[in-house]
């Protein structure tokens, strides 16, 4: 392309610096940002200093940080941080596991019987609309003639259960269909990070006698640890968001059993129209979400320096 | 038996060979080269002995114990990988140190060993070190190191020195030969080049296309190669010059475009059979030297090297260029001047274009 060269310097000649070329090319992604991304958060702020129900036909009222104060002084928003908490954590710690176990048999079987279609059945839950996937799994549950009750009925000889209806057993029903959907997210991750490692120094451990531990922390875990960490922090931002496949299955009930923060988040601003303290909601949880991912960040981070020195 | 023992090994993946029905036995306490082309199958017969990969058919077998199935740990061959593979978040020490470490060794011993072979290897400036802060030449050596450190009965190098500088290389292949010496241990060692066979092997194996070509000493190979591929060993590798076999009454020749050269009559030769002569560098003299007469024919200098110990002159004649060295002959030669050349015919061998198998040697000519 011997032409960008010579096009750049038709635009300096014509008494455009590089500097303002530069802008030109960066000024549609600047406009693409802010329309999308800094007005409505400018907005989501505004409005979170304000009481204002589009519902009522009144004009919006400053509060200050009156929506911020209610939120904090309300028990119930903790206690949703903290169910959405117990499903983030869960969720994310059960997935990794299991998807480090099936990601490792399936890397390192590659005769495996069948490891093609398994792979490729595998990895449909992930492509399924949480809401579909939702919708499924509350008919596998349902009390009347779902499959699973069925089978607790059948094999524990107790009465079939509402799993679902149950405040005691709706998270355990979410969480397992949300391990459902993606833990071949985390098998695909494992699959990824263990294709990182070079051979060759694999191949060097089996000669040297490394133990299958030794293989794992020195030669697996170096080379894997981006891809397995960068599927660690997806998976935590979007167990911590989850919304449609709560919605879907519980609504965030029974009680507030399953009531994680985006459900909230909806209720607020969506059926209360309470749109003030829904943006404060919202603006908080952007901050633990950030919060968050900041942590893993700087670890990662950590770990590259440490590899480098 | 001692040793190792290939019986009919072969390796292939899907319609590629990586080795063809391979058929050696190599003895204890031998310093073996396998040499070869790219693509010859030299790693591939490195990593099916050491045990990383395992063959599509046939027996290894080790001290007499078929372990062809059996896992690197269970053979327990040292081995310098053609990647070089370090441990990244070890420090140079520490990645020599491990495998010792491993076996269970005191740490006082593995201290002096590793230093010791750092020593060797001239790396002891960078033990202490993290591999990603290494120039590529000092991964290499680190990962040779490596391999040497344990005390084996076998070690197997990949192409180890390959890309190294000079000097290095110089060096390294002494310290490998009083290595091998002193540990008293089988080397397999893996090249492709030209020299490192003739400096380092007691027993050389050429390969070509997986298959084996041939095998025997250095100086056999050298002054009697058997097949074509084994012409490459030393530098300048010798002048191949195809030609057809020529019969007049009961002189048989090889037409060439440079010259006819006599050949002795062998049962593999026929008339008008397609073949290449192989002349070595050393067996080019100059038409003046009165001591052969046979096949002369003109060339001229068009370049010409001086490597301090000899001279090689670059030679052009009827399009054919050649690699002389003139012993005898000290002083320079002009550029572009045309000489009368003379082939010392007696020491020629001459391959089937085809299968690359030795058929006929040349003949001692008119001058006898």
């Amino acid at each position: 392309m011997n032409n960008d060269g010579g096009q750049r310097l038709r635009f300096m000649r014509q008494g455009l610096s590089l500097k303002a070329f530069a802008w030109i090319l960066i000024i549609p992604v600047l406009a693409f940002f802010t329309i999308w991304n800094v007005v409505p958060f400018l907005w989501l702020l505004g409005l979170s200093f304000y009481r204002y129900y589009p519902t009522f036909g009144q004009p919006p009222k400053f509060l200050g940080l009156g929506n911020y104060i209610s939120l904090m002084n309300d028990p119930n928003v903790w206690e949703r941080i903290g169910t959405t908490f117990i499903f983030m954590v869960s969720a994310v710690g059960i997935e990794t596991g299991l998807g480090l176990v099936l990601g490792f048999v399936f890397w390192s079987r590659r005769a495996l019987w069948g490891r093609r279609l398994a792979l490729t059945l595998l990895f449909s839950p992930m492509v399924l609309a949480p809401v579909a996937a939702g919708t499924f799994f509350r008919l596998i549950y349902d009390p009347l003639y779902g499959v699973v009750p069925y089978y607790i009925h059948a094999f524990f000889g107790v009465p079939k259960p509402n799993l679902l209806g149950n405040s005691h057993t709706a998270m355990l029903a979410v969480l397992a269909t949300d391990v459902w959907m993606w833990t071949p997210f985390m098998t695909m991750m494992t699959i990824a990070a263990l294709g990182a490692v070079p051979k060759a120094v694999l191949e060097a451990a089996s000669v040297d006698r490394l133990k299958f531990w030794q293989r794992v922390r020195y030669v697996m875990w170096p080379y894997g640890k981006f891809i397995l960490l960068l599927g660690v922090i997806l998976r935590t931002i979007d167990a911590f968001k989850t919304y449609g496949l709560i919605a879907a299955m519980t609504a965030g009930g029974p009680g507030n059993a399953t009531d994680v923060l985006s459900i909230t988040l909806y209720r607020e601003g969506f059926v209360s129209f309470d749109m003030g303290k829904g943006s404060a909601l919202a603006l908080f949880t952007l901050f633990i979400a950030v919060a968050f991912t900041s942590v893993y960040l700087y670890f990662l981070k950590n770990r590259e320096r440490e590899a480098i020195s | 038996m001692e040793g190792i023992s290939l019986q009919s090994v072969s390796k292939r993946w899907r319609h590629t060979f990586g080795l063809r029905d391979m058929t050696i036995d190599l003895y204890p306490s031998q310093f073996v080269v396998l040499y070869g082309p790219r693509g010859s199958g030299k790693s591939v017969f490195c990593r099916l002995v050491v045990g990383v990969d395992q063959p599509t058919e046939g027996t290894i077998m080790m001290n007499g114990v078929d372990v062809t199935h059996m896992s690197p740990i269970q053979r327990g061959i040292a081995y310098v990988p053609q990647t070089f593979a370090l441990y990244p978040q070890f420090s140079v020490y520490d990645n020599i140190a491990y495998p010792l470490a491993i076996q269970g060794e005191k740490k006082s011993e593995i201290r002096g060993r590793v230093e010791q072979i750092a020593a060797t290897l001239g790396i002891t400036n960078i033990l202490n070190k993290q591999p990603d802060q290494l120039s590529g030449g000092q991964k290499q050596r680190v990962a040779i190191a490596k391999g040497l450190v344990l005390n084996r009965r076998v070690y197997v190098l990949d192409d180890p020195l390959v890309g190294l500088d000079y000097k290095i290389r110089e060096r390294l292949v002494e310290e490998l030969r009083n290595l091998q010496e002193s540990l008293d241990a089988l080397f397999v060692y893996a090249t492709s080049d030209p020299l490192e066979p003739l400096l380092l092997a007691d027993h050389v194996v050429v390969l070509d296309q997986g298959r084996l070509v041939e095998q025997g000493s250095p100086g056999s190979l050298y002054y009697t190669p058997n097949h074509v591929g084994t012409t490459t060993l030393g530098y300048p590798a010798a002048n191949i010059i195809p030609g057809r076999v020529n019969r007049d009454g009961d002189r048989w020749h090889v037409r060439t475009a440079i010259c006819d050269i006599p050949i002795g009559v062998t049962a593999e030769v026929a008339p008008d059979q397609e073949v290449v002569v192989a002349i070595r560098a050393e067996h080019f003299l100059l038409g003046d030297d009165q001591s052969a007469a046979a096949s002369l024919f003109e060339a001229t200098v068009e370049l010409e090297e001086d490597i301090g110990s000899e001279r090689i002159v670059h030679l052009r004649a009827k399009g054919q260029a050649l690699q002389a060295g003139f012993a005898d002959h000290k002083t320079s030669l002009p550029l572009g001047q045309t000489l009368a050349v003379a082939i010392k015919t007696s020491a020629m061998r001459i391959f089937d274009q085809h299968n690359g198998r030795c058929v006929a040697t040349g003949a001692a000519g008119i001058e006898g």
